[in-house]
């Protein structure tokens, strides 16, 4: 039997340049699909995985919720698959399929054994090219959602606030301040043909972006994604969407009372961060992960560890860039940066805020500490190397850099711009974005249903 | 250019489907899996070193084995080894528990302990470029650990709350009592009880490891971008340097085959005003070292592996008498069962049973269809050969294969034999090795709703238990 040790074929390393780089290519097909293709034939898995630009923001007033009842929709159906058979096919092959929605974009994926991979390209372009969405089938989604939001967000501590309000009290664009799970009255209210409108107006071959990543030959790929998806026609997809936010003009404190919760919270939130991609966002993101991220986070050792006022600083969210329904990866402007922490009832959520401001000052004043931004940096360069593990891992690297920096390319590189961010800049950031002007508490009080 | 240029608003697209869009693809087999090769080589102090070069991402991946450590604690003392594993990580002469997850933060990766019932692992991970560090905390942590007296209070504190935790849910005792029935006072069948937990101190496991840190008893696992020359440097300013040679060795548990004697039986534990009651149903089965066992894996994949198999579709799809159900094969060192285990509405539970038995039944007499075997089969090389697209996956494979004492050539092997299995192989797996007729059917729920129901599924009569799995005097 062949035997190989796993060779470096696409993601490489080296120690010059810390440059972690997914091989991969990227064309166009007549129809306007775009599509990436990182071959690795290491082992014989691949994921297949499809794009497409549209999330909570891109909603229309009055039916907000739509971009995840679209989500739902796409496993329910299509012209030569019958709803129920998509999943059980996939099962069959050993397969595995889900998706998920984003306040920018839609990602849905298919990881199978790779001699499935035609399968996954005949159920994705099948569903591209015609849903089957009946009133029966959009009913029973609808509920399937409101009962995903009841379950989810309505039913657990902190949920409703870190789903619904922070968005809505800071932002004042309604595509920016509604929440993506959607108002159950605008579900209530959608009928088909808005279904139908969405779809044409946003799942148009050119507004897609498709993904393989794995084991396959790259030219036989390219023949069979030609075969599968070129002849669909394209259709006129919507434009951008104005997403344009005005300044905070000074700081706000609201309450929040939560009949889940059993400890009280203190989130602390500011709006109005950099553009992604720019140097800011870069070290606010690192920002972000010296104050939130784990066991050795600042405001971890000293408001549980050290002062012993709080009890989480990462559940249920971790905070940083991004906080608190999008992460940093997926960040875009205009966004919000900040975090939740879980206090003691007698600690008083005015001496936590104290000990929040102050930690920021003393990054306004000089940086984070170079040893722990190495460490954060470390941390970082290591998340990223275990997320690019998988097939899946690296496809959802390409398009999310595909769909929001308009280039797959800037994947490759990426790392190496964070582990440029120095102390400095840590300093500039912390003064210029995390100061009182654009400051929003939300001071979450636990309260007993009917008390 | 393939494809015409229409612009359509209507929904759905009206436009001629090609003929390839009529139907599913076909699906070739899938191509020959060359498991990734591995090095084996010997330090002088006698322990051996497993090395997989995997250049794909810049990370390094070990798993240092204590090899039957697990068992060194002997009957009556579930929980030690667990214990003894997690404190590893907890503190030596010259590091703390704090500075030790500090450390591998800043090796940019984690460090900690595991136990199974067989043998003891320290395992982490770092960035290649921290390989250096990551050697020497392991290094450390295994041979210089102290177990601090206060974070072995603590360990015990928090033992104990887990416990009172686990006894909250229905299924983790179901757990404890299925293990029980199968393999009684034997270490396989015994769960962490106060009184184990009570007998954990610093004085014991520092015994522990005394007898379990032997370089010769070790088997390091590496996984990951570097290569032996450089892995060699690494080891012989680290664990190279460690003495012990020629300590005893800790022998497998002698086999624990198939009960020939055991009969079906119904075991209950009572949990008052349960809404939901636990079920596990099975008996011992054979190793991955049998000659049937890639037959008998297909046959358990049809039945209840995955979630398109007969009990699924049963028992949740049809019935709906459960959110889920799953049939498993785990397996130790030295034994291995036949595990079925699902939630049920207490209402359903004999009734689920029953079904559950009927499907066993019908695996044995009747045929398995073409499509149920090439899915099986195909779940069953997806999962293997998923397995490797990570380090800590393939690390995983290559030690449970080495430290189960299977062939050297299991792995490589393990696509080709899954994929020569017919459906007369299955079928006769499942003859063979699934029997209704000596499974314990275990049962944690509300006794006096349950009771009924379920006195007529075995001849003996039935037997209720305590939370630890122990038959409770008439």
């Amino acid at each position: 039997m062949r035997r190989a040790a796993l060779a470096a074929l696409f993601f490489v390393y080296t120690a010059n340049a810390s440059a972690f780089t997914i091989e991969h290519s990227t064309f166009t097909l007549p129809n306007g699909f775009r599509v990436v293709l990182a071959p690795d034939r290491s082992v014989p898995v691949a994921a297949m995985a499809m794009l497409v630009p549209v999330g909570a923001r891109q909603e229309t007033k009055g039916r907000s919720g739509f971009a995840h009842l679209f989500e739902h929709l796409m496993f329910d159906g299509s012209a030569h698959v019958k709803k129920g058979r998509f999943d059980k096919i996939l099962e069959g092959l050993g397969a595995e399929s889900n998706a998920s929605t984003h306040l920018d974009m839609t990602f849905y994926y298919e990881t199978l054994p790779s001699n499935a991979l035609p399968v996954a390209y005949w159920l994705d372009a099948d569903r591209m090219s015609e849903l089957r969405v009946y009133k029966k089938n959009m009913r029973n989604q609808i509920e399937v959602v409101k009962e995903e939001k009841r379950l989810s967000v309505f039913n657990e501590p902190y949920m409703p606030l870190l789903w619904i309000e922070i968005q809505k009290k800071i932002f004042s664009n309604w595509a920016n301040a509604h929440d993506t799970y959607g108002g159950f009255e605008d579900l209530d209210a959608a009928n088909l043909s808005d279904v139908k409108k969405f779809f044409s107006d946003w799942y148009a071959p050119s507004n897609t972006i498709l993904a393989v990543v794995g084991d396959f030959d790259p030219k036989q790929a390219r023949l069979d994604l030609e075969r599968y998806f070129a002849w669909i026609p394209d259709r006129s997809a919507r434009g951008k969407v104005d997403l344009s936010e005005p300044v905070q003009a000074g700081p706000r404190t609201f309450r929040i009372a939560d009949k889940h919760a059993r400890a009280p919270a203190l989130a602390t939130v500011w709006s109005g961060t950099p553009k992604r991609g720019s140097r800011d966002y870069y070290a606010l993101t690192l920002l972000g992960r010296y104050l939130y991220s784990g066991k050795s986070a600042r405001l971890y050792q000293r408001l549980v560890k050290e002062e012993k006022v709080a009890t989480a600083i990462d559940e249920p969210y971790e905070g940083g860039l991004g906080f608190p329904v999008s992460d940093w990866d997926e960040y875009r402007e205009p966004g919000l940066f900040g975090g939740i922490v879980v206090h003691k009832s007698d600690a008083g959520f005015d001496r936590i805020n104290s000990m929040i401001i102050e930690e920021i000052a003393k990054i306004a004043q000089s940086g984070v500490p170079p040893k722990a931004l190495e460490r954060v940096k470390t941390k970082f360069k290591s998340d990223w190397a275990v997320s690019g593990q998988t097939a899946l891992g690296r496809a959802w690297i390409l398009l999310r850099h595909a769909a929001l920096d308009g280039d797959s390319g800037r994947a490759n590189g990426e790392v190496d711009r964070f582990m440029d961010v120095t102390v400095e800049e840590t300093k500039r950031v912390a003064e210029k974005y995390l100061g009182q002007k654009t400051r929003n508490e939300f001071i979450v009080i636990p309260k007993k249903a009917g008390s | 250019m393939i494809g015409i240029l229409i612009s359509l608003l209507a929904f759905p697209v009206a436009a001629e489907s090609p003929d390839l869009m009529k139907r599913q693809p076909d699906v070739p087999l899938l191509a020959d899996f060359a498991v990734p090769e591995r090095v084996r080589f010997q330090l002088e102090n006698g322990m051996r070193v497993v090395l997989v070069e995997d250049h794909r991402v810049p990370l390094v991946t070990v798993s240092l084995a204590f090899v039957g450590a697990g068992r060194i604690p002997g009957k009556g003392s579930a929980g030690v080894a667990d214990a003894f594993a997690a404190l590893l990580t907890a503190g030596t002469a010259r590091l703390n528990a704090r500075t030790i997850v500090e450390e591998a933060d800043a090796f940019g990766g984690t460090l900690a302990g595991s136990a199974t019932d067989d043998d003891i692992f320290l395992s982490g991970f770092s960035l290649s470029e921290k390989a250096e560090r990551l050697f020497s905390l392991l290094d450390h942590c295994a041979f210089e650990s102290t177990f601090p007296e206060a974070e072995v209070r603590l360990r015990r504190e928090n033992m104990l709350e887990e416990l009172s935790i686990n006894r909250s849910q229905t299924d983790y005792l179901g757990g404890v009592a299925f293990w029980r029935a199968l393999f009684g006072d034997h270490p396989y069948g015994t769960a962490v009880t106060e009184e184990t937990i009570a007998k954990i101190d610093r004085k014991g496991l520092g015994f522990l490891h005394v007898r379990a840190s032997v370089p010769s008893n070790m088997i390091l696992y590496v996984v990951g971008d570097i290569d032996r020359k450089w892995l060699e440097v690494l080891l012989q300013q680290t664990l190279s340097k460690r003495t012990g040679r020629g300590a005893l060795t800790v022998p497998p548990y002698p086999e624990l085959k198939v009960d020939s004697k055991a009969r079906r039986r119904v075991l209950l534990l009572d949990r008052p005003g349960s809404a939901q009651a636990a079920l596990r149903i099975g008996h011992r089965a054979p190793r991955e070292t049998h000659p049937d066992y890639p037959a008998f894996e297909v046959a358990n994949m049809v039945l209840g592996g995955s979630f398109a198999a007969r009990l699924t579709t049963d028992l949740r799809e049809k019935r709906g008498y459960t959110y889920g159900i799953y049939s498993s094969l785990p397996s130790w060192r030295s034994s291995a069962a036949f595990d079925i285990g699902s939630k049920v509405r207490t209402e359903v539970a004999g009734k689920s049973i029953k079904v559950v038995l009927k499907h066993l039944k019908k695996m044995r007499r009747r045929g398995i269809s073409d499509a149920e075997i090439r899915q099986a089969k195909n779940l069953l090389i997806a999962g293997f050969v998923s397995e490797f697209e990570t380090q800590s996956g393939t690390l995983e494979a290559v030690s449970h294969a080495d430290l189960r004492g299977l062939p050297e050539n299991y792995l490589d092997l393990y696509v080709h034999r899954i994929q020569k299995v017919t459906r007369k192989h299955a079928r006769a797996a499942a003859r063979a090795h699934i029997h209704p007729d000596k499974a314990a059917l275990v049962v944690v729920g509300d006794a006096a709703t349950l009771e009924r129901s379920l006195k007529r599924l075995s001849k003996p009569p039935l037997a209720r238990v305590d939370e630890n799995g122990v038959p409770l005097a008439r």
